[in-house]
């Protein structure tokens, strides 16, 4: 099957600093329209790989190809159609929203009036048009994100990196910016590289993700497809009264997660132990009301490729 | 390179460093004590002290070009003119130095302590055009501040000989020569050491103290001129000025070719 030429592709990558191996064999490839999560643990080299990407550090091994072309070598023209938002929006506190853009609309060498505009609009866009003129040290951290992806789209980049976008962001502020995210991805038609250690952002937005542990690709695929190749673990949602006495002697295979009222939440090895795990319950004089099994999930996959790698 | 994106870093890091005080404070201090406050301290403190031994003993030391070129002048005035046209050029060149070491420490160190470097790195400007628009807007202010404070330094000393002495002390050539050549040479050659300097740093704080260095060769200047050991006359300004133009160039050079994305973000292969 062939489709449109990919945006980015990463072949085998490797970073290292001095003797500290930072990342090894990456490959993942980023296609236009759609959303690539790059998901791991802080530390997994997230932001080396957004910094490779973008031709800011060059590659200790392998190959990184934006838009067909070396970003090394390259890098000052590509950067024309890349957007990045780093960790922690990385605004200078001293300038206004608007004074920051307008600076960025320079770099990119757009007309002032074509700037103003834009600058205009993409603040009204993320609800800061009556802020534009405020010192961002006086701006919420949700707010300064806003700024920093507004920066980002500012130029119209065909393909956006965004470096772990919603971190620290109060759960409001960080599902405001997923919207927009999703919302930017169906407007712009360009790929995204969205890094997260977010299983739920990454299962929200991402068409395909890679999975990082330690600077090493542990798996790259769509999400479903990852849980169905990955999760060994099935969930269970089972609403009942009197399940003390079972809670004690669970079968084996079947481990309680969570409980909250009358419902349990259990990890079973193998969907066939959720019958014998009813039975129980109701043998031990339990009233079950529901019993509801989940399809595995991205996180089941998760934790599993992370207990399977020796650390 | 595109000069006008290398003048779009210049601009806001000259307009970030005039909103921090950490930074502009010594700006206005640095110029107003050394080329405003200290003169009309010394103008009274020598003519208080003109006619002592202590003078004459002091003006003795000096060498033959510079006390042949003071005695056109009456002997209680000998002193003041030592002190302002001669004494404090050496201090005059301490201002633009700082102004550059201040402004510098703050656009490199300070913008790696502040994480907001980053995003100029992923922009499109080319390392020349980041590293040069960095280096004019620390380099720029200290000529500007430099021609002012010596215009300041100037008018000041004028009205107070004009009123003690009845005659106008500056501008002399040497002075002229210092303002317009000598200390943006300086100025310069402490650009150099801040690029250097600021790889090593990690905070504005670390990059300002450890760059005071560069206040060494003014202060040296200040020594051998009191020690008799040479006079800060036309030709040994502008030579000064020669010498720190070519060592600045090199330095400059050397820390340009140094300096990548990946080693202004303070990683190495």
């Amino acid at each position: 099957m062939t489709g449109p030429d990919p945006l980015l592709v990463l072949s085998e990558v490797g970073m290292r600093f001095g003797e500290h191996t930072a990342l090894e064999g990456i490959s993942f490839a980023v296609r236009p329209g759609e959303i690539v999560g790059l998901l791991g643990h802080n530390g997994a080299g997230k932001t080396t790989t957004i910094r490779l990407c973008n031709g800011v550090l060059q590659p200790s091994s392998g190959q990184v190809r934006l838009f067909g072309r070396d970003p090394m070598r390259e890098g000052d023209s590509l950067r024309e159609r890349t957007g990045v938002v780093v960790e922690n929006a990385a605004v200078d506190e001293r300038q206004s929203a608007r004074e920051l853009l307008l600076f960025f609309a320079r770099i990119h060498d757009l007309p002032r009036a074509e700037a103003e505009e834009r600058v205009i609009r993409l603040l009204g866009d993320f609800g800061l048009a009556d802020r534009a003129d405020d010192r961002l040290a006086t701006f919420s951290r949700g707010m300064r994100q806003s700024v920093a992806l507004a920066r980002a789209l500012l130029h119209r980049p065909e393909l956006l990196l965004l470096d772990e976008p919603t971190s620290g962001l109060d759960p409001q502020a960080a599902y405001r910016l997923r919207t927009m995210i999703r919302e930017i991805s169906a407007t712009h038609g360009g790929g995204i590289l969205l890094s997260t250690h977010d299983l739920h952002e990454a299962r929200e937005l991402c068409d395909r993700v890679a999975v990082v542990r330690r600077g090493r690709l542990l798996a790259f695929a769509e999400p479903v497809e990852l849980a169905r190749r990955w999760s060994v673990e099935s969930v269970v949602h089972v609403d009942a009264e009197g399940i003390e006495p079972t809670l004690a002697e669970l079968p084996a295979g079947v481990v309680l997660r969570e409980r909250s009222g009358i419902r349990c939440v259990f990890a079973v090895r193998d969907p066939e132990l959720i019958p014998e795990l009813v039975t129980r319950i109701v043998r031990a004089g339990g009233r079950v009301h529901r019993v509801e099994p989940l399809r595995p999930d991205l996180e089941g996959a998760y934790l599993r490729l992370h207990e399977e790698e020796p650390v | 390179m595109r000069p006008r994106i290398a003048f779009a870093f210049a601009e806001r890091d000259i307009r970030l460093a005039i909103r921090t005080p950490s930074v502009y404070l010594p700006l206005i201090s640095t110029p107003v004590v050394s080329l405003v406050v200290l003169p009309v301290v010394l103008v009274f403190v020598t003519r208080a002290f003109g006619d002592s031994a202590l003078a004459g003993t002091l003006i003795g030391w000096m060498p033959r070009a510079l006390s042949a070129q003071l005695d056109a002048f009456p002997a209680a005035d000998r002193l003041t003119v030592l002190t302002l046209r001669y004494f404090l050029a050496p201090l005059y060149l301490i201002t633009p130095v700082i102004v550059t070491n201040t402004i510098a420490a703050d656009g490199f160190a300070g913008e790696k302590e502040r994480k907001t470097l980053e995003p100029l790195l992923h922009s499109p400007a080319t390392d020349a055009e980041l590293l040069t628009g960095k280096m004019l807007a620390a380099w720029l202010p200290a000529v500007v501040v430099g021609i002012g404070g010596f215009l300041a330094y100037t008018a000041v000393v004028d009205i107070l000989t004009a009123i003690t002495m009845g005659q106008l002390l500056l501008p002399s050539p040497s002075w002229v020569v210092l303002a317009v050549w000598t200390a943006p040479a300086m100025s310069a050659l402490a650009l150099g050491a801040m690029v250097l300097l600021s790889a090593r740093a990690g905070t504005f704080q670390g990059a300002y103290q450890l760059g005071t260095i560069v206040v060494l060769p003014p202060i040296l200047l200040i020594a051998g001129q009191v020690l008799g050991l040479f006079v800060l006359n036309t030709l040994f300004v502008f030579v000064l000025g020669a010498v720190s133009w070519i060592l600045a160039v090199g330095i400059l050079a050397f820390g340009a070719r140094r300096i990548t994305r990946s080693s202004m973000l303070g990683l190495t292969h």
